[in-house]
């Protein structure tokens, strides 16, 4: 069975997991326990269990004026305690269709951002919020610690790209403020992952001109979906979007996934399409900065 | 294998089980608790319910090794409380209640949810975000705390048994906790 009997080592502080490291090869992280106790074959016999949960760094938030800085033992409901008055809602959502109450006190964002085959909606919204992951190398001699942009560590097939004795110690978050955000979750990503379809939006607006644009399409089990070039063109389109527009550029997105991206159910892609379209067809001008102009003049 | 000391319904226990052991299956297996399931194997159906800690948590996601010193509330336990007999006050007055098969889940969950209700209330210092949190905003700080349908809907969605609908579920909840302040049950 896959509870059979495991080495199970408690390290407390980072220095002691890196001893540990070090001389283990097999050492599998432990954060919250959501998807490794619900895999049926994933540990295998000589696998040591290695409980990041008696790691006070690991689980701190620090906040400056442009970021914060989550520990990835937090779990999702403090984030979303703490986070209340620091992030927008564009996060908060995503926290909140991140699983149900009860299942939240469980995740942590080190977990949610690290499972090896399957993605939810967190990776895609950490992705356009400009988010950096720190990584420290715990099976080299020294500690060597590196920061990269989180989209960086999955491939476009959102498989997980870090190497074994890569811990992500911590998340960056930006707290840059965007003037349009949305976020979709179509499906239930943890009982039914391969029909989900989650969207995350976000668009700054000077006056009735786009002038930032970020967007995620996640499929859970098939990989996600960012693209820079649509991103650009949608770059200095007047608002409000015509209808004919949405439609040529919905469609341009969803024919890149197809390419990009294979396993895609046509139901999925479809919703993918429809929801795009309501996106784009809901972003209007921005009147304060309209009314600050016209004050001006 | 890992020797645990834990407290289960108010008794100090010692086991030694394997450490990756789900706590569903030490009460099922070890123990011999069997109101709640057994285990769904990952197909997170809610049925395992307890409370660990005092917090609703799933029994079949908690490994044997992270009970060490906690202390578990099974259903059984929990039916001699005064929070059950609220919920259960209310199944009775609405004349509705769920399925044998998800009765334990729904019922902590329930109780989960006034449970956070009511630290939400607990938590606001100011009159300003204590109103926040009240369904209308100009009532005075001695209204009772929000409970939304939103939430009673997503929270729900971890028990799927269909044996009730949103509504069912939202009236149960709003009476459940309008019962508790009346009652003063704490």
């Amino acid at each position: 069975m896959f509870y059979s009997n495991k080495k199970l080592i408690s390290p407390t502080t980072i220095n002691e997991l890196h001893a540990i490291m070090k001389s283990r090869t097999n050492g599998i992280f432990f954060a919250g326990g959501t998807y490794i106790m619900n895999q049926q074959n994933y540990l295998k016999e000589e696998d040591t269990i290695i409980d990041l949960s008696n790691i006070k760094e690991l689980d701190e938030i620090t906040r400056n004026i442009q970021f914060v800085d989550v520990g990835c033992m937090v779990t999702a409901n403090k984030l979303l305690d703490i986070g209340k008055l620091a992030f927008t809602d564009l996060l908060l959502d995503t926290l909140h269709n991140t699983a149900t109450h009860i299942i939240r006190n469980q995740i942590t964002i080190g977990g949610a951002l690290c499972t090896p085959d399957i993605r939810y909606s967190l990776p895609g919204t950490l992705s356009i919020m400009n988010t950096v992951v720190e990584l420290l190398d715990l099976s080299q001699d020294k500690l060597v610690s590196k920061f990269i942009p989180i989209d960086k560590l999955y491939n476009t097939k959102g498989e997980l790209q870090i190497e074994k004795g890569v811990l992500l110690k911590k998340i960056r978050i930006s707290l840059d403020n965007y003037d349009f955000e949305k976020f979709f979750c179509i499906g239930d990503p943890i009982r039914k992952p391969e029909s989900t379809l989650i969207i995350s939006f976000r668009a700054n607006i000077d006056q009735t001109i786009l002038n930032k644009v970020n967007m995620c399409v996640t499929f859970p089990t098939c990989g996600m979906y960012i693209s820079n070039e649509i991103a650009q063109e949608l770059i200095g389109a007047q608002l409000p979007l015509t209808i004919s527009r949405t439609i040529i550029i919905s469609e341009k997105i969803t024919n890149d996934i197809k390419k990009e991206i294979t396993g895609i159910s046509a139901l999925q892609i479809e919703r993918c399409k429809r929801l795009i379209q309501s996106i784009l067809f809901e972003i209007e001008p921005n009147q304060e900065s309209i009314e600050i102009s016209e004050g001006l003049f | 294998m890992i020797k645990l000391s834990f407290t289960l319904n108010k008794n100090r226990l010692e086991l030694m089980v394997s450490e990756m052991k789900p706590l569903s299956q030490i009460l099922y297996e070890d123990l011999q608790i069997d109101t709640q399931e057994r285990n769904c194997n990952g197909k997170v159906c809610g049925n395992c319910l307890v409370l660990f800690d005092k917090e609703p948590t799933l029994g079949c996601l908690i490994p044997a090794f992270k009970l060490q010193n906690k202390t578990v509330t099974t259903f059984d336990s929990f039916m001699q409380t005064a929070h059950y007999r609220n919920i259960r006050r209310i199944y009775t007055q609405l004349n509705i209640e769920p399925c044998p098969n998800c009765y334990a889940a729904k019922t902590l969950i329930f109780e989960s949810i006034l449970l956070k209700s009511k630290t939400k209330a607990s938590q606001t210092s100011t009159l300003d975000d204590f109103s926040k949190n009240f369904v209308n905003k100009g009532k005075n700080i001695f209204d009772k705390p929000e409970i939304l349908a939103e939430t009673i809907e997503r929270e729900f969605l971890i028990s799927p048994c269909p044996c009730m609908n949103s509504q069912e579920l939202f009236e149960i909840a709003i009476k459940a906790q309008e019962d508790r302040i009346k009652r003063r049950v704490l």
